[in-house]
């Protein structure tokens, strides 16, 4: 999966959601989904013409079942038998994403959106353009959501969003936005030390140039 | 006016910081917004707030941190500059701690309708007066350009004299002459650190502005004539130089030559210019007993103000043999005069052999010729000509001592006369011209033991009353008496290097604890700290420096002309 | 309520002891079922023609024919093969139901391809046909339970050869789950008839193919070698009650070969006589007579012994018998705790019907009648009541 561009140019269907909160949801897809849109990576659910919510990838559980428990002690396991495992098993792949914003009758918002998708919408990746004109919109608004979600790796998902988001604003001819955003960031949790401490070790374990 | 010594990197009124809390009770917390060492101790900063700018020096700069523990943990080996940068511009800061002192009303930003409208209503601009309310939270912090150090400060001019430059980015700083001489003031520092430089200057600028005369007693021959600098050797300009009609040279004594030129005139004191207290003022100097003022007294009862000729000429131990062949005190001994008017004569006897001394000196002469008078210098300083007193060879403390309050005394009694005359009737009589009295090593005069003996601290607490102010010049403050101390108007520091003389400097102002400060960490060099009654408000300088450059811009010469020039390189 | 416990002491006390009887006289039935296996192992000729006597008398005699190798025989795990493509077939269906509002049947075959030599990742194919209208009803009415898994089981089958048809590489082995012999004792009726036929030609056109074709039976139940057995211990005159007296009754050949059988080792061929056997042998030339052999895919203390059914064609090819003996224990292993061929736990798991995938299919049938106008019948109230209790799902999103 490491071969994979962070986006891809065009919106991909990754999957469906399964369950939502007013703050998150969970989508179900299959395992060895080539495109898996990676932690921290901007995604979309369309809920209709004119409204579609915004998440970032925040959570992605792979889940065994029995025959996975079985071949796992096999003694000596076949390569068959563990890209069967990978790629063709309908094992479950739920992706946890942190509603970010959304879209309605074309214009932004880094509010939570007022209602969640409903179950069995479709998780799509964003392109580029999609993630910069989000990420670029207003002022990083939507960072409260990432880092309100103290039961995920927040540091990890943090910097791994800054990464690909940087990504794609350097392909837009704007070397600075992981920059404004880490100062962001700073601002937003600078009176909470040990968070802080962790993103800020996160970014330094990136290859941004801040 | 003056060119800037310093290069102007900044542009004006750069933007520091922004209020962030405070009280007019002690000091505004500044958040500064630019690296600290930018900013000193001292800097002149004005604060935006609303329709007011409030003027004030920056007292304290503090580091702080939203979090201590950003502060203990030295983020810069665990993660790359950029955020380090980005982390300490937030959680890393400096506070200012800004003393406000005035404030102004200066309306809405100029070039807004709202700003025409007041301008309509307040032509002449807004008033500074003293601070006396406090700037909005999150007010605009910037260092002082050029036009509100002149708004402050005034523009340069013969009247505003300047005497330095502001420290970080070189605005003329200037004090103003009129009121600099309407109070005695003050010129301290440490050996060394330039006193008798700005000495030199500020009279320059008075002797130019010409609107009070000016008299120096140069106790170490420094002022009138050139002279090679003690520490580097270089040739110091005399102000006789530089002002040969307007500055008079006097030389104490007959025949005393100065630097090996002959003064404009020479002093000589009369005996009779003497007085007993002028003796008394010498108690510890001549290490006089307490039967002094006893016999002084007698010896005025017997012969009146030919007192001190009459002792001079008087022996001890005088005796001739009478009738019987006895032994007896001579008609010309001391004891003779004693007992003739009934007083102790161990006593007279031993005044008489203190007095030695002053009786010894050449400078006092029964009858001094014509010219060379204590007259003459009072005459010399009514037209409006400055005296510079050189003591020559005469250095000692008992010379300067005698001379200075006997010389003083006079004068003073010629100012108080003229002013009572002036005061009686106005349409006869103009009022006398201003009198500063320059006083190097102003402790040997004004400290706690002889102030109260001396005209000069009547002087300072007088104030101008009779016209006439004290410049006092010295580098160890604490050993004038505080009562002076605490009557100077304008005070110009420079560095001290003692507790002690930093409280006597401070002494009878307000804010003292935000000046010490400053005060302690002035360069030893060629920084002042400028306060006091005199200054709008007190404020950190480096002093110009007293060079051909200076005297073209006090003579107003803007090139130098070829002698000078091809003197310079050395012709 | 108040259970008197005095009673029921005295009754389990009492089932304890039977229990133990049991148990003993099962020992020693065990004992003697091995001392025959021992005695009888090499005289095949012997028993041959005690099995062929015992036909005579009752030809609906089911147990094992003695082949060419000795009922001891225990043949060491072969290595396990390189090359080759084992598929694996399952099916599964849905019954109709008479509660639902359109009735329907639905018959899903998973096949798993597992490339022996790891050349390619394993392949999935479902094949799904739902059973609507006319496929529901035959010429007594509506079609049961039976004939649909008759029609499953077909369809395995031919699914299999319908994957292998253009397949090129060797050896091709198959498997499926049980016995080879169609499911359920067959009716004397025209269809079934007709779909035996049909599943006798598939089995001619592996054999034609030569396709190592193998049936797994994963716990046998059966004792059929112990049968045969028996036929050794009875006396001549008694092979006319062979079938009805059974001197080692409650001996299976599990029990037996679990005893013979080291970890990976397989037991002698041997034929299948039954009634239905009797049907595969004379068809194509007796090419589709059915073989068994034992297999311990256990490991040492921990015996697990399963039947393998395998056809004529490839009872004959020794190498083939190899190959076959090597894959099982391949695949066996790949689950440790389980001992069940991959290739078979994976197109089950593909071929399996879910109580949600069934109803999904009624859903997509109804709204599809709807679309067209079609009228739909009620639900029946006992479908709805159940329907009722089946509760949502209230997990959280986190």
């Amino acid at each position: 999966m490491t071969d994979q561009p962070l986006t891809s140019s065009t919106p991909l269907e990754i999957g469906r959601m399964l369950r939502a909160d007013t703050t998150r949801c969970v989508v179900g897809c299959r395992a060895g989904q080539p495109h898996l849109p990676p932690l921290g990576s901007l995604v979309r659910l369309p809920v209709d013409d004119t409204y579609q919510v915004y998440g970032v990838v925040a959570d992605i559980q792979v889940f065994d079942d029995g025959l996975t428990r079985q071949v796992v002690i096999s003694p000596n396991l076949d390569p068959s038998v563990i890209l069967d495992n990978q790629y063709n098993r309908n094992l479950p792949l739920e992706i946890g994403v942190l509603f970010v914003g959304y879209e309605h009758n074309g214009r932004l918002s880094h509010l939570l959106p007022p209602r969640p998708p409903l179950v069995l919408h479709v998780l799509y990746t964003c392109t580029p353009a999609e993630v910069r004109r989000f990420t670029a919109h207003g002022r990083f608004g939507y960072f409260r959501h990432l880092l309100r979600a103290t039961d995920q790796p927040l540091a990890e998902v943090v910097a791994a969003h800054l990464q690909q988001a940087q990504a794609c604003h350097a392909q837009g001819g704007n070397p600075h936005w992981a920059r404004e955003a880490a100062r962001e960031l700073i601002t937003l949790l600078r009176d909470d030390y040990a968070t802080l401490a962790t993103v800020l070790s996160a970014l330094a374990d990136t290859e941004l140039d801040l | 006016m003056a060119t800037q010594p310093l290069t102007v990197s900044d542009p004006e009124g750069q933007p520091i910081g922004y209020v962030v809390g405070g009280s007019l009770q002690s000091t505004l917390r500044v958040r500064l917004t630019v690296p600290p060492q930018t900013i000193q101790e001292g800097s002149f900063v004005t604060i935006r707030s609303g329709n007011w700018q409030f003027y004030g020096t920056v007292v304290d700069l503090q580091l702080g941190a939203t979090d201590p523990r950003f502060a203990d943990e030295p983020s810069e080996a665990r993660l790359p500059r950029g955020l380090v940068d980005l982390l300490h511009g937030q959680t890393l800061y400096t506070n200012l701690e800004v003393l406000p002192k005035l404030m102004a009303e200066i309306g809405p930003e100029p070039g807004t309708p709202d700003y025409e409208a007041w301008r309509s209503e307040h032509p002449e601009g807004g008033r500074i007066m003293s601070v006396r309310t406090v700037p909005l939270h999150h007010a605009t912090v910037r260092l002082a350009g050029a036009g509100d150090v002149a708004e402050i400060f005034g523009e340069p001019s013969e009247r505003n004299f300047v005497l330095g430059y502001t420290r970080e980015q070189g605005h003329p700083i200037p004090i103003d002459l009129e009121k600099f001489v309407q109070r005695s003031a003050g010129i301290f520092g440490a050996t060394g650190t330039g006193k008798s430089f700005l000495t030199r200057m500020i009279l320059a600028g008075l002797i130019k502005y010409d609107q009070a005369s000016v008299l120096v007693f140069d106790m170490h021959n420094e002022y009138g004539y050139d002279d090679i600098a003690s520490d580097t050797r270089e040739p110091v300009i005399g102000l006789r130089t530089k002002f040969p009609a307007k500055v008079r040279v006097v030389g104490l004594g007959q025949d005393t030559r100065i630097h090996g030129r002959t003064p404009d005139f020479n002093l000589v004191l009369a005996e009779r210019d003497l007085e007993p207290e002028d003796i008394e003022m010498l108690t510890r100097e001549l290490n006089l007993k307490e039967t002094t003022p006893t016999t002084l007294a007698a010896l005025v009862q017997s012969f009146g103000d030919r007192w001190f000729h009459e002792f001079r000429q008087m022996e001890v131990g005088a005796e001739e043999t009478d009738e019987n062949g006895k032994k007896v005190p001579a008609p010309n001994s001391v004891a003779y005069w004693a007992n003739s008017v009934g007083t102790n004569v161990m006593a007279a006897e031993g005044l008489h052999n203190k007095l030695r001394r002053l009786f010894e000196k050449p400078y006092i002469l029964p009858d001094p010729p014509e010219g060379a008078t204590i007259q003459q210098v009072i005459k010399s300083l009514e037209a409006g000509q400055h005296v510079v007193l050189s003591f020559g060879k005469f250095e000692s403390d008992l010379d300067y001592l005698l001379v200075t309050n006997v010389l003083t005394r006079h004068i003073r009694e010629a100012w108080v006369r003229k002013t009572e005359a002036y005061r009686a009737d106005k349409s006869k009589n103009p009022p006398p011209r201003p009198l500063v009295i320059v006083l190097e090593e102003a402790h040997k005069l004004l400290n706690r033991d002889l102030a109260a003996q001396t005209t000069f601290s009547t002087i300072a607490r007088e104030m101008r009353k009779y016209f006439v102010t004290l410049l006092v010049v010295d580098q160890r403050p604490s050993q004038i008496y505080d009562e002076v101390m605490s009557q100077l108007g304008t005070r110009i520091s420079g560095w001290l290097g003692d507790e002690s003389d930093i409280h006597a400097v401070l002494s009878g102002l307000a804010d003292r604890d935000q000046l010490r400060g400053m005060l302690t960490h002035l360069q030893p060099r060629e920084e002042v700290l400028v306060m006091g009654w005199g200054m709008p408000m007190a404020i950190p300088i480096r002093s110009r420096r007293y060079d051909e450059r200076f005297w073209n811009e006090v003579l107003g010469k803007t090139d130098l002309s070829i002698e000078e020039g091809l003197q310079k390189l050395g012709f | 309520m108040t259970i008197n416990f005095v009673e029921v002491h005295r009754q389990i006390q009492q089932a304890a002891g039977e229990a133990q009887r049991e148990q003993a006289r099962l020992r020693d039935e065990f004992n003697r079922a091995w001392e025959t296996l021992q005695t009888w192992a090499d005289r095949l000729p012997d028993l041959g023609r005690r099995v062929e006597q015992a036909l005579r008398y009752n030809p609906s005699l089911r147990c094992a024919r003695p082949g060419q190798e000795a009922l001891t025989t225990r043949v060491p795990a072969p290595p396990a093969p390189t090359q080759g493509l084992l598929l694996a077939a399952d099916g599964s269906n849905a019954n109709p139901n008479h509660h639902d509002r359109i009735p329907f049947g639905l018959i899903n075959i998973g096949l798993f391809g597992y490339d022996l030599g790891h050349h390619r990742p394993p392949q999935e194919l479902i094949q799904s046909e739902v059973l609507l209208n006319q496929d529901l009803y035959d010429d007594l009415g509506t079609i049961g339970e039976e004939r649909i898994a008759l029609e499953r089981d077909l369809r395995e089958r031919r699914a299999l050869l319908e994957r292998l048809r253009d397949e090129t590489v060797t050896p091709l082995v198959t498997l499926t789950d049980g016995p080879l012999e169609l499911y359920r004792q067959p009716r004397e009726d025209p269809e079934f008839h007709a779909r035996f036929q049909d599943y006798l030609r598939v089995l001619t056109a592996l054999a034609a193919q030569g396709v190592i074709t193998a049936g797994y039976v994963d716990k046998p139940q059966a004792d059929l070698v112990v049968r045969l057995l028996e036929l050794a211990l009875l006396d001549e005159d008694e092979l006319a009650q062979a079938g009805q007296l059974r001197p080692l009754r409650g001996i299976t050949d599990r029990a037996l070969f679990g005893q013979l059988l080291q970890p990976g080792e397989r037991s002698a061929l041997f034929g299948l006589q039954s009634t239905t056997a009797e049907r595969f042998r004379q068809a194509a030339q007796g090419q589709l007579e059915l073989h068994f052999f034992y297999l311990n895919v256990g490991l040492a203390g921990q015996p697990k012994v399963v039947r393998v059914e395998i056809p004529h064609w490839v009872a004959v090819d020794t190498t083939a018998v190899t190959i076959l003996h090597g894959v099982l224990l391949q695949q066996t292993q790949i689950t440790p705790n389980r001992r069940y061929p991959y290739a078979l736990i994976r197109a089950h798991e593909l071929a399996v019907v879910t109580y949600q995938d069934r109803q999904a299919v009624a859903a997509m049938i109804e709204q599809e009648w709807l679309n067209q106008g079609v009228v739909v019948g009620e639900e029946s109230e006992k479908q709805r009541a159940k329907q009722d209790l089946q509760s949502s799902s209230r997990r959280s999103a986190r």
